[in-house]
């Protein structure tokens, strides 16, 4: 009798973890790995910040995605399609040297250029959305081009889903 | 008889001394030269303090010609003959005038002036004297107001000698709205604020919880269009100034706005707006309603301005592979590119006497302000540094203010003024980082 | 150098020495005078190619032919249904004066508004509509006139309508507006001044007044051509030699009032005037035009201003006058007058220097003031 027990006990939990992983709830994390939202959970935020990558970067005045963005966008995209709880809101970022409404139009092109991609690779059109930020938040801010590449940019932000 | 003359004459100069430059004519008519060089100095005036008219106006007849002194010295067209250097005192304001006591020390302007002040009310005098000339220059004027607007006063103290003497147009009783900046450049925080044109009585018209950028006056002062962040995308709004009660013009889903200006009727406003990635200039009314499409291109086109008499806009767009500057009829219509040099144009503004318009260069790593006729010819800069943009005139159209920003991390931003003809660059200041001025017409 | 047979001129021979001496003087003049055009030029920005302004009717015809932009569909929220609500209530909203404690991160600001601005922004500031300057000879009595409102008609286009507009603030406005049309404390009769010196004091201490002002810059020409020293030395008595009843005649006539009329034939007043004479003159005056408080009109303005000089080389202050100007406006002209007038004046207090002999050349004097040259520096 106890082995029975033992076992049903044994299936039960496996029902219910079974049961507990439907696909909106992706943040559960699935058969595999954690389910914790940390970076070791394939459906979280911080994984795909840091595995995928949230960001394309341009060169300078320009805002078509270059093949190495390509790239990202196409592994986001693959996440983003696994992942369908969240929703994106894609920023585009200039560097300073510009004046200041043309940033902002060139973030926007950014931006567009990267969820047009995305949308591409059949991310539905209607969990994206985009912002610009012009000149207005570098991430780095040592007037060189060093910093200025990093700062020309498209970022994937990741909002909803149940970790989040 | 006459050829005898002549050559009696020419016999003469020829055989007179060895060094004859000149034919062999003599001088017919009055002595001729051009002179085409000459030196730009400022003009030498003097300024004596006000005479208080009365005991209560003892501090503010003090503090209203400093005033008076510091308009006039910091257009850079005048040079103050220090009070020290006086020779005559001025204590009565009827009292005659010895111009030779200030000529003795080289004025050759001279401002007097007397104010007396009952209770909350004040009133100012001055007259003008043309030293150089021993007589006045033009009539005295007197000003009366509350003790509040003291400053104006004496703005418009200066105003009438600047105009007299310059033959330029006044700007000293105006303000400047702007951008103040606070904090590291990868987090700044801005915040609408406004002041008067040379620094003084700051007021702050929104909290720095949004990012804002680009104020524009409308054509009576009164009201500010600008951009912000507050609903999370870049939108435009026009604010009241006196009550900084604000309100969003551009509501729509899936765009942004931003560049926003006033046409000279106070109503139209023409701005950029963003859909799908594609930035153009649109019109709307200030009161809300549908919008005008201008210009319908993949280009960015933006930063708008309207000509004074409104009939053209002057505006800035990549269409030609990097950004120039267009001008447009106001309704729409085919643009026309009036910015040819190297490098990159951008933030056009129409000059308020309608012969200029300034803009933003960047050529070589470096960023300079600069102007050009409204066709484009007679191209100048000048300014030069690692970032300088968004030109703003001063409502007489001879003075420029503009934003410099420094490099690196500990970069900050600052507003500078410069005249037209490029001379006398300074900074204006502000109590913490400032950026996108934007000048008031003059004052009423 | 040297032409040792020297050269025949109408019968008459100029000698090799008067040729070498003409070689050598035009050298020195240059070498004195051309540094002065060896500018540096100001970098150039390229110029714009041709662009052809657009009249105003082909503006029109453009408009007229361009494809009527469409207007988007209304989906604008109308600014009073929403937007009220979302305008962030006053409390939020720094109105200027409460503003100022509340937030903590900025630093008081510098010289904030002893008494918070609870004016509006028109205030009562009451003004006499300003003169222009007044011309040069007009002796005029400043005048303190009473006090009036200048009518300015106060543009309240399209006030915003958004329920948060302060209707109070602009009635109150209106109201002082209103008081300050009926004539107030202020004294209503013009103030007559005793300040101003008659026309005929002024001539006087004008010209009585050889104070010696030191300059505060030297007034001296940057360069003194030495050969008008040289000139002078040979020359016999100019004014007598070859007079005849007709030149004697002229001579008398211009030796009068400084006139405007050129006279047709030569006076035969000593050796011409040399280049290095008038540079002299030109540099002399030059030092004192000073074209940096021109307006930006005026310094488009050409003038040539006329005046005679006396035997002592100053000017005769009393004689300048403008004789014509080209481009701007009566207020520029009469600027560019100004400023050219000031330059005769002030540089020419202690006489210019101009060779004696040849006073009859140098009497009367035209100046061209172009400031082209000057505008951008």
């Amino acid at each position: 009798m106890r082995n029975l027990t033992k076992l049903s006990l044994v299936a039960l939990a496996l029902i219910l973890a079974a049961c507990s992983s439907s696909p909106l709830s992706g943040a559960r994390g699935g058969a595999f790995g954690a389910n914790d939202g940390s970076v070791n959970d394939p459906t979280s935020v911080a994984y795909f910040n840091q595995n995928i990558g949230d960001r394309v970067l341009f060169e300078v005045n320009q805002s078509t995605v270059n093949d190495a963005g390509r790239l990202v966008l196409a592994q986001q995209a693959a996440w983003l399609n696994s992942n369908p709880a969240f929703t994106i809101l894609i920023e585009g970022h200039a560097d300073e040297q510009g004046t200041r409404a043309y940033n902002l139009a060139l973030g926007d092109r950014r931006a567009t250029a990267a969820r047009d991609y995305l949308v591409s690779q059949g991310v539905a059109s209607s969990r994206l959305s985009t912002v610009t930020y012009g000149k207005e938040r570098p991430i780095e801010i040592c007037s060189q081009e060093a910093c200025y590449s990093q700062n020309r940019r498209a970022v994937t932000v990741l909002t909803g889903g149940a970790n989040s | 008889m006459k050829m005898r003359l002549i050559a009696r004459t020419l016999i003469l100069a020829l055989t007179l001394g060895p060094l004859n430059l000149t034919t062999a004519q003599a001088q017919t008519g009055p002595l001729r030269i051009e002179v085409t060089d000459g030196v730009i100095e400022p003009l030498p005036i003097a300024v004596p303090t006000f005479v208080a008219e009365n005991a209560a106006a003892a501090q503010l007849a003090e503090e209203i010609s400093r005033v008076v002194v510091a308009d006039l010295v910091g257009s850079g067209l005048f040079r103050e003959i220090p009070r020290e250097a006086h020779i005559a005192k001025i204590t009565s304001f009827d009292a005659a005038v010895r111009y030779a006591d200030w000529k003795a020390i080289n004025a050759q302007g001279l401002v007097t002036g007397a104010v007396s002040v009952q209770g909350k009310r004040v009133i100012v005098k001055f007259r003008l004297f043309d030293v150089f000339s021993d007589k006045p220059l033009g009539d005295g004027l007197q000003f009366t107001g509350s003790t509040d607007a003291w400053r104006r006063m004496a703005h418009k103290v200066s105003d009438a000698a600047y105009g007299r003497i310059t033959g330029e147009g006044p700007y000293f009783d105006s303000r400047v709205v702007f951008v103040s900046e606070s904090g590291p450049k990868d987090l700044r925080q801005k915040r609408l604020a406004i002041m008067d044109y040379d620094g003084a009585n700051v007021q702050y018209l929104t909290d720095s919880t949004s990012i804002v950028l680009g104020p524009r006056f409308s054509p009576t002062g009164d009201r500010v269009l600008y951009t912000s962040y507050e609903s999370g995308s870049p939108r435009i709004y026009a604010l009241d100034v006196a009550s900084a009660s604000r309100r969003v013009l551009n509501n729509q889903a899936a765009t942004l706005s931003f560049s926003p200006r006033f046409g000279p009727d106070g109503d139209a406003v023409v701005f950029s707006l963003a859909k799908a990635g594609n930035t153009d200039i649109y019109t709307m009314s200030v009161r809300g309603g549908a919008q005008t499409r201008l210009t319908s291109s993949p280009s960015i086109d933006t930063d708008p301005s309207y000509s004074p008499d409104g009939s053209q806009i002057v505006f800035e767009s990549d269409r030609s592979g990097n950004q120039q500057i267009y001008v447009m009829p106001a309704g729409g219509g085919e643009p026309k590119r009036i910015s040819f040099g190297a490098g990159r144009y951008g933030t056009p503004v129409w000059s308020p006497r309608g012969d200029y318009i300034a803009f933003t260069k960047q050529n070589k790593g470096r960023f300079h302000i600069g102007v050009m006729r409204v066709d484009g010819s007679e191209e100048r800069l000048l300014t030069s540094s690692f970032l300088d943009e968004g030109p703003t005139w001063a409502p007489n159209g001879r003075v420029i203010m503009f934003s410099r920003e420094t490099s690196g991390a500990t970069g900050t931003s600052s507003l500078y003024s410069v005249d037209l003809t490029g001379r006398n660059l300074k900074r204006v200041p502000t109590p913490l980082g400032a950026s996108d001025p934007a000048w008031s017409p003059l004052q009423k | 150098m040297g032409f040792p047979h020297g050269i025949a001129l109408g019968g008459n021979k100029i000698s090799g020495t008067a040729i070498s001496g003409l070689g050598h003087a035009a050298l020195i003049g240059w070498v004195l005078v051309g540094g002065m055009f060896m500018r540096p030029t100001p970098s150039r920005v390229e110029t714009v190619a041709n662009v052809a302004l657009i009249s105003a009717d082909q503006f029109s015809a453009l408009q007229s032919i361009a494809p009527k932009t469409v207007i988007e569909p209304p989906e604008v929220q109308s600014p009073t249904s929403e937007e009220a609500p979302k305008v962030v209530a006053p409390a939020d909203t720094p109105v200027a004066p409460a503003d100022r404690p509340a937030p903590t991160p900025e630093p008081s600001v510098e010289k904030a508004p002893e008494k918070p601005d609870l004016t509006p922004p028109q205030t009562e500031v009451v003004v006499q509509s300003p003169e222009p300057p007044a011309p040069p000879l007009n002796e005029e009595l400043a005048v303190i006139k009473p006090e009036e409102t200048a009518p300015r008609p106060v543009d309240r286009v399209a006030p915003v309508p958004s329920a948060l507009s302060v209707p109070e603030a602009r009635d109150d406005v209106v109201k002082r507006e209103a008081t300050v049309a009926a004539p107030s404390d202020a004294p209503a009769t013009p103030i007559e001044e005793s300040t101003a010196p008659k026309a005929a004091n002024t001539k006087i201490v004008t010209e009585a007044e050889r104070v010696k002002i030191a300059p505060e810059r030297s007034v001296r020409p940057k360069s003194r051509p030495k050969p008008t020293k040289v000139v002078a030395k040979p020359a016999p008595k100019p004014e007598k030699p070859a007079v005849d009843p007709l030149q004697a005649a002229l001579s008398e006539a211009l030796s009068g009032e400084a006139t405007k009329a050129e006279t047709p034939s030569p006076r035969p007043s000593g050796p011409p005037l040399t280049a290095s004479d008038k540079e002299g003159l030109r540099v002399a005056v030059s030092n004192c035009w000073n074209v940096g408080s021109l307006s930006t009109d005026a310094q488009r303005v050409v003038v040539v201003i006329g005046f005679s000089v006396g035997r002592d080389t100053r000017p005769k202050n009393e004689t300048i006058r403008l004789i014509s100007s080209t481009g701007g406006s009566g207020v520029s002209v009469n600027q560019a007058f100004e400023t050219g007038r000031r330059a005769i004046i002030i540089c020419g207090r202690k006489g210019f220097p101009l060779p004696d002999d040849k006073f009859e050349q140098w009497r009367d004097i035209e100046i061209t003031f172009n400031p082209e040259r000057m505008r951008i520096k």
